[in-house]
């Protein structure tokens, strides 16, 4: 799966998704509001899917050198959010659906996904 | 820096996207209109509600009509027409562009008249969207950064000679949560720089990020100094207080002093320290009221 695989879920809308960014793989996804589990994280590639809205969140994903971001639960993202997540080189996506509705949804159209969640 | 006033069309890259792109691929499609008949006073609450300073009234068929703006909202309170409808006061020889306009032209507006914002309709004259410096601004900062991101590609990788020096010394104050991260993201561009393993890059930048957020959040503010030697990188974490109570428990996973406003951002699970110990390849720690003082290290590989 590669990011751009998520620009086709209709239920994901797309904030910010470079060229580069749209070929890069997908190899795990991290769902939750702690960023220090976040911080746990010694994968590469991964999707980071929270309902925390915040530049810490932004922040740790970069960190941790994510490759997108999706913002969950209807959260409104700022400009400066959305700045912060192209000068980050992060792909940041946003969907009205909690985080369980997002996760069990992409683990039915990618199943080959559903091997990597932590 | 230059006293020269920037001007984009001098630059080739802006000046061809200012070309490429139209006013129908930056504006925003989230349109918060009214019809005639709303009175100002509604029309007031909308703007406060959505926080916008202009709203464009339209007919049942979305013809652009007129538009209301914040200082025709202050003039009817000032005058008391508060609750009259909106067709009795909307500005009706709107300035609006094209969807199909290059954004040239947008940016030509914006200089040439004083609004803030402009309404956007297609060939129909339907209304289909707003354009605000702010759309511009951020529309060109995000295609600049795919330009440069698909030049970085092209180029070939870029290794730093091993004696590259780097120190630099962060101030971070008590509850600072907005500057929180910025030691972190500088220590991970100059790993990134030097072609450091993204490992090695993570496991940096991770007990940065932890350590910068400890003292943000439990203490009244301190420093973050990272220095790379050699073959070694240090982070050197100094805070002034109120130090660790029972610092054999802050290093048990899970244990946390931490209130609401720290939890509200993410953190307070526990997991600060026992993370930093983790990545690091020494760590040392001390504390008392005066201050906590924690130094690691990173092997370089």
């Amino acid at each position: 799966m590669i990011v751009n695989d998520l620009s086709s879920v209709k239920e994901i809308s797309t904030c910010t998704l470079n060229d580069v960014l749209r070929g890069e793989d997908i190899d795990g996804v991290v769902v939750t509001e702690l960023m220090s589990d976040v911080l746990t994280i010694d994968y590469d590639n991964i999707l980071f899917i929270t309902s925390l809205c915040s530049f810490q969140a932004i922040t740790t994903a970069d960190i941790i050198g994510a490759v997108g971001v999706i913002i969950t639960s209807g959260k409104e993202i700022s400009d400066e959010i959305r700045a912060m997540a192209v000068e980050r080189k992060l792909a940041l996506f946003t969907t009205d659906l909690r985080n369980f509705e997002i996760s069990a949804l992409l683990c039915r159209r990618f199943p080959e996904l559903a091997r990597e969640w932590v | 820096m230059s006293d020269t006033k920037f001007n984009p069309t001098e630059s080739l890259v802006v000046r061809e996207l200012i070309t490429r792109l139209r006013v129908s691929n930056v504006m925003s499609t989230q349109i918060h209109s009214v019809f005639p008949t709303e009175s100002l006073r509604n029309i007031q609450h909308l703007m406060k509600e959505k926080q916008v300073s202009g709203v464009p009234v339209i007919d049942e068929a979305w013809h652009l009509l007129g538009i209301i703006t914040v200082d025709d909202i202050i003039a009817a309170l000032d005058k008391n027409y508060i609750e009259e409808p909106a067709r009795d006061h909307m500005t009706t020889d709107v300035i609006s562009l094209n969807d199909n306009y290059p954004l040239a032209v947008a940016i030509s507006h914006f200089e040439k008249y004083s609004f803030r914002r402009y309404p956007v309709i297609n060939d129909k004259n339907k209304l289909v969207g707003l354009i605000t410096g702010r759309d511009i601004l951020s529309s060109l900062l995000f295609e600049i950064n795919n330009e440069v991101d698909k030049l970085e590609e092209l180029l070939p990788e870029r290794r730093v000679t091993s004696t590259e020096f780097f120190y630099k010394k962060f101030h971070i104050e008590k509850r600072d949560m907005k500057t929180a991260g910025k030691a972190s993201s500088e220590v991970k561009k100059f790993c990134k720089r030097s072609n450091f393993s993204r490992k090695f890059t993570r496991r940096v930048g991770v007990a940065a990020f932890e350590l910068e957020i400890n003292i943000v959040v439990h203490s009244h503010g301190g420093s973050i100094t990272i220095m790379r030697e050699n073959d070694f990188i240090k982070i050197i974490a100094k805070d002034k207080g109120p130090g660790i109570g029972d610092l054999n428990k802050a290093m048990e996973e899970g244990y946390s002093t931490a209130n609401e406003w720290v939890r509200s951002y993410g953190f307070g699970a526990g997991m600060g320290l026992p993370n930093i110990r983790r990545v690091s390849d020494s760590f040392h720690i001390t504390s008392s009221e005066k201050g906590t003082n924690v130094t690691v290290t990173f092997n370089i590989d």
